[in-house]
């Protein structure tokens, strides 16, 4: 009984919060600019691959065709590597805007929520104080 | 009870260590008002009973294989390895900021470790703080972070 009413206690409280789909204990950055102040490169990438799941065990790495750049040059394929319970859920197919920390192996990437990352379709102003203000880098063909 | 690091276990996840002294105090503090909690707030353990680990908060608090670790360097407030885990990192964020900062962050963490997966149950986590009486439901529905509570609705999780 208890738990029956557990269960209906949190799917009623769920339903009254529909919210975007987050993780661990954090706070977004305030400014687009604070997000850029932090990473290591920003990247507008689309999603071709993922292999794993970012909050499950081993975590999850993306392997994703970058369309724009900034902060510092980067391959036009990268992988970029989530995990814990902090771990961004990338979607094969989509389109992001993502800010990127060095990576576990040389030359991959990670990142986590609570970085500024979104889906690029939700990030015109971001993107606009990028092209603006940003230092454009280069986008390269990997050797 | 759920363990603190206090350099008797080397987690699994790099960046999770031991806690320091001065931390000491704050972190089992944190523990024991968790298990007051548990035992007097009754919202609580139905709330977490219904996540998906099915486990009250005084289940989970008894459980010895769950650690509790320092992270010295990460900006958020705190972290669990994975969905399900057991290796929940409390970051010097939380403890900056103050001792029920740490209780909420480990409370939420419990959640996590309760199974829930955020994206797939939005913001149940940090509500896990709400329902054990640790912010306003007047924060909820307005969006509207309180500094006087712990629980901040504007914390992804």
């Amino acid at each position: 009984m208890a738990t029956l009413f557990g269960r209906v206690l949190v799917l009623l409280v769920l339903t009254l919060v529909a919210q975007q789909a987050l993780a661990c204990r954090c706070l977004e950055p305030a400014s687009t600019a604070d997000a850029y102040g932090r990473a290591h490169v920003v990247v507008r990438a689309t999603v071709l691959s993922v292999d794993g799941v970012g909050d499950s065990p081993g975590g999850a790495r993306a392997r994703l065709r970058v369309e724009e750049a900034w902060k510092a040059d980067v391959a036009t394929e990268i992988v970029v590597s989530t995990s814990t319970t902090c771990a961004f859920d990338f979607q094969a197919g989509n389109d992001y805007l993502l800010y990127l920390y060095p990576g576990a192996e040389p030359g991959e990437f990670s990142t986590r929520i609570c970085v500024g990352n979104c889906l690029a379709a939700n990030a015109e102003g971001a993107l606009r104080w990028l092209r603006a203000q940003g230092h454009g880098a280069q986008v390269t063909m990997p050797r | 009870m759920i363990q603190i690091n206090i350099g008797d276990h080397t987690s699994s996840q790099a960046g999770y260590i031991a806690f320091p002294n001065n931390k000491l105090d704050t972190i089992r503090w944190a523990r024991q008002k968790a298990i007051w909690i548990a035992a007097n707030i009754a919202t609580a353990d139905p709330y977490y009973r219904g996540l998906p680990g099915g486990r009250s908060l005084t289940e989970l608090l008894a459980d010895r294989s769950i650690w509790i670790n320092y992270h010295p360097t990460m900006v958020d407030f705190g972290e669990t390895n994975f969905a399900g885990g057991k290796e929940i990192a409390i970051s010097n964020a939380s403890f900056r900021i103050g001792r029920w900062t740490v209780l909420a962050t480990l409370v939420h963490e419990l959640a996590h470790v309760d199974g829930v997966r955020g994206a797939v149950l939005p913001r149940a986590a940090e509500l896990a703080v709400l329902a054990c009486g640790l912010g306003k439901q007047s924060e909820r529905t307005s969006g509207v972070d309180d500094p006087n509570t712990p629980y901040n609705p504007n914390i992804s999780g």
